[in-house]
């Protein structure tokens, strides 16, 4: 089967714009989108560049867009995005900036996902329990989905308000914040909201489902930011529990 | 701090959440626009009787009166979708975020068509 990619191929040290070059490669028909652009890679133009470790949607490293929607290209076969043997466009993620080709810059991704306290925040004048700390099953389950974020920074390439507002710390740091203030282990609740619970936090969100159309994970951050939303609210209204 | 123009223009897969979205701010845009128009055509009460009458004649016409049905749609259409979006803010029905897009579309679309129906002896 022959795969056709357009690539987009940017080098800011050299490039003043952003080019489009178009690649014609034999690959086999289960071949996702990263297999074409290894073999693109490795047979054709070793100047292309991309990130990639694990080949098998568990690292995160080769998030990008394919034909617009963001995703995991070794996620991605191109039989399922080019039916017909059309031409399928590839580009780095959306709202990061560019170091060359499809090589994103995920630095403002990671800073915003510290800037939540992303781990427990055990109080330390808290009774532990003699024994293994117990969280139920159901709750267990729960947290299990927002766990199996890979910030692979899918859904903040895909949210369009991070596009319009630079400060807005995005889904994948929201949905992390959730995580933690779920967890009936944590009590870093309070601190977590006083960081989140702002105009470029939580209340930027507008429930467009964007991230959660696009998460490979199926994390859906939209549900962890609504949750999260109704933990700020009923703790300012005086009504929450202390979790 | 906001971004460059080209920055939030980049090719972005529109899927359902981002149409809903979109069309709702559209349809809010519109509703403002239109409460603009009527408050004009209303206004023209004050310049007395034959001027109202003169302007609300043009707006009797076929094409106005398809308007007509056409924003009692929008309205319809804004209404549930916004019903939609207080849901998600109790986190309620985020499962069936798609569903109840579609469904609020089509109740607007059917509103629309009823309108038509209803006033087909008018058009």
């Amino acid at each position: 089967m022959e795969a056709r990619l357009r690539v987009r191929r940017y080098d800011p040290s050299t490039d003043g714009t952003p080019t489009y070059q178009s690649y014609a490669i034999e690959v086999a028909g289960s071949a996702t989108i990263l297999d074409t652009l290894l073999k693109i890679r490795e047979q054709v133009d070793g100047t292309l560049a991309f990130r990639c470790a694990c080949r098998s949607a568990i690292c995160g490293s080769c998030a990008m867009r394919v034909n617009g929607v963001s995703r995991l290209a070794c996620k991605t076969k191109v039989v399922s995005v080019a039916a017909r043997g059309q031409e399928v466009t590839v580009e780095p993620l959306a709202n990061l900036p560019v170091i060359k080709d499809l090589v994103a810059d995920m630095e403002p991704f990671y800073d915003k996902m510290r800037a939540v306290i992303p781990w427990l925040e055990i109080d330390p004048a808290k009774r532990m329990p003699l024994r293994e700390y117990l969280v139920d099953a159901a709750r267990s389950m729960k947290l299990s989905q927002y766990a199996a974020c890979i910030q692979c920074a899918v859904c903040y390439s895909a949210c369009p308000i991070v596009a319009i507002d630079d400060r807005y710390l995005g889904p994948a740091a929201l949905t992390k914040a959730f995580r933690f203030c779920h967890d009936p282990r944590d009590d870093g609740t309070a601190l977590r909201l006083a960081r989140v619970a702002q105009e470029q936090g939580l209340w930027r969100c507008h429930t467009i489902f964007s991230c959660a159309e696009q998460c490979p994970k199926a994390v859906n951050p939209t549900e962890a930011i609504q949750g999260l939303k109704r933990i700020a609210l009923l703790r300012r209204l005086g009504l929450g529990r202390k979790a | 701090m906001f971004k460059p123009m080209d920055a939030q223009f980049q090719a972005r897969a529109m899927r359902t959440g981002t149409a809903a979205w979109i069309l709702q701010r559209l349809s809010g845009l519109f509703l403002t626009l239109y409460l603009l128009v009527h408050i004009i055509v209303i206004g023209t009460a004050v310049r007395g009787e034959d001027a109202f009458d003169d302007l609300l004649a043009t707006f009797e016409k076929t094409p106005f009166l398809i308007l007509d049905a056409g924003l009692v749609g929008v309205v319809a259409f804004h209404a549930l979708n916004g019903l939609r979006l207080i849901l998600f803010d109790f986190t309620v029905g985020l499962r069936f975020q798609k569903a109840l897009f579609w469904a609020s579309f089509a109740i607007a679309v059917a509103v629309f068509i009823g309108m038509i129906v209803a006033a087909r002896n008018l058009i």
